[in-house]
């Protein structure tokens, strides 16, 4: 039986209901990536290619030309590590961005849960990630880089990144849903955000004082986690734990926020 | 909790208590900012009077509907129709109130949702049907129901909707949503889609649908369909529920709220919405019997003279004069058109009037409309639709069959029978 309130938000986390509806979730995440890349001349090889580009830039730009330590790796396979999780999060963050207003005429003709929008935004950016891998292991091959068990510690770490990006996401989703001007908002907060984090740069390059201050951002903890699995280092762990807190509560806050904000979607968008 | 045990108690599939929808004004209209946000923290006590502005779209609104009812929901535009199903269909909260459902809903306020132009025909037909609710493998088992039905040519399956021509993509999203399964069917204005060939396949499958101990409220704006389909009918008006009950009665009540609704007196006044030049407008209509004498009761094949009194701002030579006969649902019947009849009228002036001989009048008992139109050689001078109405009395008092009937037959043809012997 299904009783309508005015406040028909009991669950926190409708895990039942999303549940129900896995297979829309599914079409949606397909959806969303099928029409990125139709009729484009090469299609899905976008995806490797994106960050392949961002990684000759910035090699020659910040690597050659900058100097910027890399911690006595060569640069190109440095950025690239921190690009492969930095470009899924800031990907999944701008399609969360757009979704509730490129979803407006489902929103104000058919029910379901309001939550499938942001997780198949999520969903959709999942599948470049793992093509991104691809590029990585032929850049590993080329500077004969050894796959060690620590690489085995990308499992973990991607549930981590979607962890974050669902979060941070949801909670964007809504906001844009509701304010508008966030669509204009996130794209430059995002390439501010990427200066913020140690993508181009190791966290020694700012030293010890500033060193807490960068692992309050969760994608610092993520992107140095992904460096080390890779690049066969020693873990942060005080990082990795940071990140996990600080995830746990955006996604919390962002999830909740969605919650209060959906049921006003229908009349706004 | 005392009402919610009661609730429990009945057997109604929907079961709505006490329903409020309310929009503060604006809100739905312009876009929320973050600036109109921040604006509001800061003149939070000057704003305070604006909250006062708000549209009721629905009020104290209650309603029960039992299994297999297929109810018809009627009402001017921004009654409260639309709304009404949103909310049961979950897409907006209510405001106040309650509603319990028992069973699974789909709502089909539009076809087609989420098809995407760059997807191919069979990707939207997984992608639609999830979107309405079907999971995979029911639209595995259907799928080639829904292109059956469709009538589309497999080898467009594999191609973009945006290729497909308009008929195409109409029949397909109806496709889909015909083949849902449901046990409460929320409609909106869906039908009208297609050729007429395909219109009547939908007609036929609704039909199927509504036979089959199905539940199915139905929004619609043609009265046709709703007569047609619904075996009771509520309606809305200010987001009140005005009536309850039997489809006919409901519809002759709504005709009635029109504001254009002539009374037995025929004067029409001049706030009516009218159109047309206006150098001549109609002043009066008056049904006469063949002795020129005001009627009481018309019966069918009754012979009558209408009279049109108007008011002449300027003279208008060769005005031509149309009266179309509309039924109670809006159908169209005939029309009395002074060109066609063959006659000229040759100047209407001041302090004269039109007479328009009707012999027989082919009509069955029931109301029916008429819209007045009248033209000089180049522009309508004036047309009200809904302008007059006509009561056609039944012949003979037992006859119960006539109000029965009023919907499905309106054209009476003046004949006899007789047997003769070979």
């Amino acid at each position: 039986m299904i009783i309508i309130k005015p406040k028909n938000r009991i669950a926190f986390f409708p895990i039942n209901e999303l549940y129900h509806y896995r297979d829309l979730l599914y079409f949606l995440t397909k959806k969303n990536f099928i029409v990125k890349y139709k009729q484009t001349l090469i299609g899905i090889s976008w995806a490797i290619i994106q960050p392949l580009m961002q990684m000759v830039v910035f090699s020659i730009l910040f690597g050659r030309f900058a100097k910027i330590p890399s911690d006595d790796v060569p640069y190109p396979i440095f950025v690239y590590s921190a690009l492969i999780p930095w470009t899924f999060f800031a990907n999944s963050i701008s399609a969360c961005n757009n979704s509730i207003i490129n979803h407006a005429g489902l929103i104000n003709k058919v029910y379901f849960p309001r939550l499938l929008i942001p997780l198949s935004a999520v969903g959709s950016q999942v599948i470049d990630f793992g093509l991104s891998f691809i590029v990585l292991i032929g850049i590993m091959l080329f500077y004969q880089f050894p796959i060690t068990w620590g690489f085995l510690m990308i499992v973990p770490l991607t549930i981590l990144t979607i962890f974050s990006a669902v979060g941070f996401g949801t909670f964007i989703a809504a906001l844009s849903g509701i304010y508008r001007d966030f669509r204009h908002i996130i794209p430059f907060f995002l390439s501010i955000w990427m200066f913020l984090t140690p993508v181009i740069y190791p966290p020694s390059l700012l030293g010890t004082e500033f060193e807490f201050i960068i692992h309050l951002n969760p994608m610092s903890g993520i992107v140095i986690g992904f460096r080390s699995a890779i690049l066969n280092q020693a873990f942060n762990w005080t990082a990795l734990l940071l990140a996990l807190i600080i995830s746990s509560l955006f996604f919390i806050i962002g999830i909740f926020y969605f919650n209060k904000a959906e049921d006003r979607f229908a009349d706004l968008v | 909790m005392r009402i919610l045990s009661d609730i429990e108690k009945t057997e109604a599939i929907i079961q709505i208590r006490q329903l409020s929808k309310q929009y503060r004004l604006g809100q739905k209209v312009a876009f929320d900012t973050l600036r109109e946000r921040l604006g509001q923290i800061f003149r939070k006590h000057v704003d305070d009077h604006s909250e006062q502005k708000v549209v009721r779209a629905l009020q104290d609104f209650n309603l029960s509907v039992n299994k297999g009812d297929v109810l018809g929901i009627i009402g001017f535009n921004g009654s409260g129709k639309s709304t009404l199903l949103k909310v049961i269909s979950r897409i907006t909260p209510p405001s106040t109130g309650e509603i319990h459902i028992r069973g699974s809903v789909s709502s089909l306020l539009d076809i087609g949702l989420g098809f995407h132009p760059d997807l191919t025909g069979r990707e939207n037909i997984y992608l639609n049907g999830a979107i309405l609710g079907m999971k995979r493998n029911e639209i595995t088992t259907k799928f080639a129901d829904i292109v059956a039905f469709s009538g589309i040519d497999e080898k467009f399956l594999d191609t973009p909707v945006k290729r497909y021509s308009s008929g195409m993509f109409v029949r397909l999203a109806f496709s889909i949503a015909a083949h849902l399964d449901s046990d409460i069917l929320l409609i909106d204005e869906v039908l009208a889609v297609g050729d007429y060939e395909f219109q009547k396949k939908c007609l036929d499958k609704i039909n199927s649908i509504t036979q089959s101990r199905r539940t199915v409220l139905f929004v619609s704006h043609n009265l046709l369909f709703i007569e047609r389909l619904c075996n009771r009918t509520i309606l809305i008006n200010k987001g009140i529920k005005l009536f309850d009950g039997n489809t006919s009665n409901a519809i002759l009540k709504y005709y009635s709220l029109q504001k254009n609704q002539v009374t037995s007196r025929n004067l029409l006044s001049e706030k009516i919405s009218r159109s047309g030049k206006g150098d001549i407008r109609f002043k009066e209509v008056q049904i006469l019997d063949k002795n020129n004498k005001p009627v009481e009761k018309i019966y069918p094949a009754d012979s009558l003279i209408i009279k049109m009194n108007f008011n002449v701002m300027k003279p208008v030579h060769h005005p031509r004069i149309a009266l179309t006969f509309k039924t109670a649902l809006g159908q169209t019947l005939f029309q009395l058109y002074s060109k066609e009849s063959g006659q000229n009228i040759s100047e209407l002036a001041e302090n004269s009037f039109v007479l328009c001989h009707l012999h027989n009048i082919p009509l069955l008992p029931g109301t029916y409309y008429l819209n007045l139109w009248i033209a000089d050689q180049f522009n309508v001078q004036d047309y009200i639709e809904h302008g007059y109405s006509i009561n056609i009395q039944s012949n003979k008092s037992t006859d119960t069959n006539a109000q029965k009937h009023q919907f499905s037959r309106n054209i009476f043809v003046k004949h006899t029978w007789n047997i003769q012997k070979i």
